[in-house]
């Protein structure tokens, strides 16, 4: 993580990470060991990360087009992120800066 | 593994939902405090004018306290703590998908409830305390809070009152609809 990323971005980074990590976590238990436990834990971590993904975009002060990649399943929220560094978008525009 | 599920989903729902449904219903008061406050800085009067009008819900011994900051605060508290509350459904759908109710009435119920709450929370509640933030904030360009602006937020703050009245009334049902489990066979 860049030592320059916006504060609004820094939440949208945490839970996209986790959105991904857990569903190749996820995926590989089910082609490995397929313990179910790990399943039943992992599964609303991923959940919640692709819920709260696609929550904290519309939350935040980016483009339609970077929220609408957050529905995206499994790297949606990484897509997005990508976009939102890429594009000089309004969450980097201070006078937007959302009060944290 | 189901009671470890049924633990975390009563925690969430506790610690997430219950400081959002508070924060909604404090925000309307506070806000509409604090724009009235910013509009009557920007016309000169100071807060001692405010004094000897309406009496301000927040004066402690003739002091008068900004509600600027608890408006922020309010605000934080519902954006951060909606998000963090989405983990309650996605437990919930998890241990009704452990314990097979899924297909039951009460919980069909209790699922179109969630997302109607869920609605009015992203789709009137949240713009509403948004479009409050950016008047505190001002618009760039045109100085704090333009007088206008503030009256209509304030005349509109009754019907987010209500919105959030609603919406911490749908937690209540869903709360009722969980312990009471109409047409369950299963547990008391």
């Amino acid at each position: 993580m860049p030592a320059a990323e916006s504060p609004n971005l820094r939440w949208l980074a945490v839970v996209s990470l986790v959105e991904t990590v857990s569903l190749v976590l996820l995926l590989a238990n089910l082609a490995t060991v397929h313990v179910p436990q790990v399943a039943s834990v992992l599964g609303p971590v991923h959940g919640f990360a692709y819920l709260a993904t696609i929550a904290t975009a519309f939350l935040l002060p980016v483009d339609t087009w970077t929220r609408l990649l957050t529905l995206v399943p499994a790297i949606g929220g990484l897509l997005a992120l990508s976009r939102a560094r890429r594009s000089p978008s309004d969450a980097r525009r201070p006078e937007k800066e959302w009060r944290r | 593994m189901s009671k470890l599920l049924l633990s975390a989903h009563v925690l969430a729902a506790i610690v997430f939902i219950g400081p959002v449904t508070m924060a909604v219903s404090l925000f309307p008061r506070y806000a509409g405090q604090a724009l009235v406050e910013a509009s009557r800085r920007l016309v000169g009067a100071g807060p001692a004018a405010v004094s000897d009008g309406e009496a301000p819900p927040d004066a402690v011994d003739g002091h008068l306290s900004s509600a600027e900051p608890v408006t922020r605060l309010l605000h934080r508290i519902s954006r951060v703590y909606s998000v963090l509350g989405l983990a309650v459904p996605v437990l919930g759908l998890a241990l009704a998908i452990r314990m097979r109710v899924l297909g039951d009435v009460w919980l069909l119920a209790s699922i179109v409830l969630t997302v109607i709450a869920a609605v009015l929370l992203a789709a009137v509640v949240l713009p509403a305390q948004h479009r409050a933030m950016a008047l505190l904030d001002g618009e760039p360009g045109d100085g704090p809070a333009s007088a206008s602006a503030v009256e209509r937020w304030v005349s509109g703050a009754k019907r987010l009152s209500m919105s959030s009245g609603i919406f911490g009334l749908l937690w209540a049902v869903v709360v009722v609809l969980m312990v009471v489990r109409p047409g369950s066979t299963t547990g008391s």
